[in-house]
């Protein structure tokens, strides 16, 4: 595990204006999220989880601030590119999977695979994405799943869709918002086992949010906010009284 | 300032060309939902209902254009002399000069004697078989000279004198005979001339006597023969309904006579005391049928050789060989200013070189101008009027889009962190508008297509199980529903219907780009 900061933001602000009067979210957070690591999020409900993870994952843009993707200025970029980034560099799990209804696992999975070839292209690659999709979801236990449809599954096996969407294009961080949130606890173990087996065997860097002190208790490190406010950034091992 | 899709030079560029992911949403996304497919059902009629009407106009247009053209010819002459009551112009004088004019074709100039005539009566002759084995001929009763006449029931008619071997390479007449092979339709009975090559012949070869003896043989006493006439099919159908109205029960047919009441501008003339009218009967037996296609020539005409008609109808005394009322001739050129020219060195030629006459020429063009004028402001006025569907076709696509836009927030939100720009985004909806009238014209155009080429088919189908009568030769022009598929109207109908659908999609599609991605990621 190395600890060179592959994702991280300074002085991030964000405020929504709710008529005229700017109401304040994120007020100032400097985080880094370094490579190959699991990095908690935790923090009351609306202390600005989802909008920081959303600001990291370059969905938004900051009201101040900066976000760094490996020592780059990526939030002021444009729209253009940075929806390539976020097609190359970053996966996203969601807590209520948010998969595309119409297309089978499969489809689901190989999605954005196909974001930026056009048709003519992706014929010629499709053979070959469609093996390494297949295999991604044999390695989630999803084989005999290939073909069905969101609708058709439990919600375990829609968030290792997911998860297996996110991690096709080997991205360099992927982030999740709650991904056991919606979960019983037995399938919310095994969605948290899979997580840290890929992170072990891939080396691929997280960015949990979660509620869940099972999953948290097993990052590498934990971020704590509070009222858009960063609080604490310690090891789950040895927790600051809170 | 920056853009919010970057260079509007190569946005518009990437706009056209989707992404894999845009080309296999956009199509999913239609096919799960039974709304896009009625969307897709209205532009397919849409386009079937466009093809269908222009293809008929078309097809009218067209039609008008080769038959009417043809059986009028390229050019009518007609003669006024200027001393009243002179002979008309010697025609071997008008031949020679007329061949002067290199693009006359001397073998296409053909006199004709056009006069009228009322059909008074019919005569139906039965042929049987007698006991002897010999066919025998026998008059049906009540099938009298004055049979219709006496009904109050005598017919109208346009009496044509022609030289056939020359008519024919000027006016459509030789193939007017073949009219029943060309236009087959359910509406008359054809009867075909026993020799396509000379129809006014009486004798069938193969077959004997066409007419019955009796009919044939009257001349020798001093009476006068029947003249072998063809008809028009259409009134020879009038005819038959006519004869039933009278009672008289056969068909009419083949061999069987009418008789004409009329009179001869020789009594007109001769008249000591001033013009007295002396009608007089004359009888016709039909050969046969003919069908130019056009309604109005095929239910008012009869042709009979020029020369019996000369001799027998109008009685011309002197010279009977050498009389007409007009020359029709065929012109090398059909172009419209170029035929003016010509009609005008036909009028200056003639009366340069044959004094005594005026002749006044005219062309097919300005014999139907009205009717030609007419149907082609009405083809495009129906075109017009006929877009609206395309208007609705694109409105109900434009809801169905709208729709659409707001049950996909949340996968507009799923998209962008996938890694779709707001321009991918907009491409979505505008390439689901695109699929939805793609659909439809392919749909519409093979539906549309199917009915062009079998428009006869369906006409008579829905006759014949429904006895919905979609189309009535007695108030169109033509016998037969003409269509015509015409390649650069379908073009056109295809190219803007495409673009309107891409105005339709535009504002769904600008819709949903709008959206922020975090806002349709937290929609519920
Ligand atoms: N579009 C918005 N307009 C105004 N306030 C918002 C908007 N989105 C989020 N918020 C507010 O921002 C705060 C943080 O939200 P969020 O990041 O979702 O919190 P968390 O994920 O930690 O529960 C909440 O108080 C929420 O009400
Ligand atoms: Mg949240």
């Amino acid at each position: 595990m190395s600890s060179s900061p592959i994702l991280a933001c300074v002085d991030l602000h964000k405020s929504y204006t709710m008529g005229r009067v700017p109401v304040p979210v994120l007020n100032g957070i400097d985080l880094e999220v370094r490579e190959g690591e699991v990095l908690g999020l935790v923090g009351a409900s609306g202390a600005g989880k989802s909008t920081l993870l959303h600001l990291l994952g370059l969905l938004d843009v900051p009201s101040r601030g900066a976000v760094y993707l490996r020592g780059e200025d990526v939030s002021s970029k444009g729209g253009q590119r940075r929806s390539a980034l976020r097609n190359r560099e970053l996966g996203f799990v969601f807590q209520f999977y948010h998969l595309i209804s119409e297309l089978s696992a499969l489809g689901n999975t190989l999605l954005p695979a196909m974001v930026a070839p056009r048709p003519w292209t992706w014929l010629l690659q499709r053979g070959r994405e469609r093996a390494r999709a297949r295999a991604l979801l044999t390695r989630l236990g999803l084989s005999a799943r290939l073909s069905h449809l969101p609708a058709q599954l439990s919600g375990g096996e829609r968030q290792r869709i997911a998860i297996a969407r996110a991690l096709l294009g080997n991205p360099s961080v992927v982030l999740c918002d709650e991904p056991t949130g919606n979960l019983d606890s037995r399938t919310g173990q095994e969605i948290m086992d899979l997580l840290f087996e890929i992170n072990r065997e891939q080396g691929t860097t997280f960015v949990i949010v979660s509620h869940d002190d099972r999953l948290v208790r097993r990052c590498h490190r934990v971020a704590r906010l509070a009222d858009g406010s960063l609080e604490a950034v310690y090891n789950p091992q040895q927790p600051p009284a809170s | 300032m920056r853009l919010p899709f970057g260079n509007p030079f190569s946005a518009a560029l990437r706009l056209c060309f989707p992404s894999a992911s845009t080309v296999l949403l956009g199509f999913r996304y239609i096919t799960t939902r039974w709304i896009a497919w009625l969307s897709v059902l209205g532009f397919a009629v849409g386009i079937l209902v466009l093809i269908v009407v222009t293809s008929v106009m078309n097809g009218f247009v067209k039609e008008i254009r080769t038959s009417i053209r043809s059986s009028l010819s390229d050019l009518i002459v007609r003669y006024q002399p200027h001393e009243k009551g002179a002979p008309p112009p010697d025609l071997a004088a008008v031949r020679e000069a007329l061949s002067e004019i290199p693009e006359i074709d001397p073998e296409a100039i053909s006199p004709r004697i056009t006069w009228f005539a009322l059909i008074a009566g019919v005569g139906i002759n039965l042929r049987r078989l007698a006991p002897n084995g010999a066919f025998e001929w026998t008059r049906v009763t009540g099938a009298e000279a004055d049979s219709f006449l006496r009904r109050d029931e005598a017919l109208f008619c346009q009496v044509i004198g022609i030289d056939f071997d020359t008519d024919r390479r000027a006016t459509n007449v030789g193939t007017a005979l073949r009219g029943f092979e060309q236009r087959p339709t359910r509406h008359v009975t054809d009867y075909p001339v026993p020799d396509i090559e000379d129809p006014f012949c009486v004798k069938r070869p193969a077959d004997g006597a066409l007419l019955p003896d009796q009919l044939l043989r009257r001349g020798e006493d001093g009476e006068r023969n029947a003249m072998p006439g063809v008809l028009g099919a259409w009134l020879a159908a009038k005819i038959q309904s006519t004869a039933r109205q009278a009672d008289i029960n056969e068909f009419f047919h083949r061999g069987c006579e009418i008789s004409l009441l009329t009179s001869s501008p020789e009594r007109l003339s001769s008249g000591a005391q001033g013009a007295t009218l002396t009608q007089s009967y004359r009888s016709v037996v039909m050969t046969g049928t003919f069908r130019t296609g056009t309604y109005d020539l095929d239910k008012d005409i009869i042709f009979l050789d020029r020369r019996d008609m000369a001799r027998n109808l109008l009685e011309i005394r002197k010279d009977p060989d050498g009389y007409f009322t007009e020359l029709v001739l065929k012109a090398e050129t059909l172009d419209d200013e170029h035929s003016r020219e010509l009609a005008r060195l036909v009028r200056q030629t003639l009366e340069r070189k044959v004094p005594g006459y005026s002749f006044p020429v005219s062309r097919w063009q300005d014999e139907r101008r009205n009717q030609l004028e007419a149907i082609d402001y009405e083809k495009k006025m129906m075109a017009f009027i006929l877009m609206f569907i395309i208007l609705v076709a694109g409105i109900n696509m434009f809801t169905t889009l709208w729709m659409l836009v707001t049950e996909k927030t949340r996968d507009v939100g799923i998209l962008s962190a996938l890694g779709v720009s707001r321009l991918g985004i907009l491409q979505l909806f505008l390439t689901m508008g695109v699929f939805i009238t793609l659909i439809g014209e392919v749909l519409g155009f093979i539906g549309g297509m199917l009915i062009v080429e079998n428009i006869a088919a369906i006409e008579t189908f829905l006759w014949e199980y429904f006895g919905f009568k979609m189309f009535d030769p007695t108030v169109y022009i033509f016998d037969h529903l003409p269509a015509e598929a015409e390649a650069s109207t379908v073009t056109v109908i295809l190219v803007t219907t495409f673009l309107a659908s891409i105005v339709f999609s535009a504002a769904p599609a600008i819709r949903a780009a709008a959206k922020h991605p975090v806002q349709a990621l937290r929609y519920e």
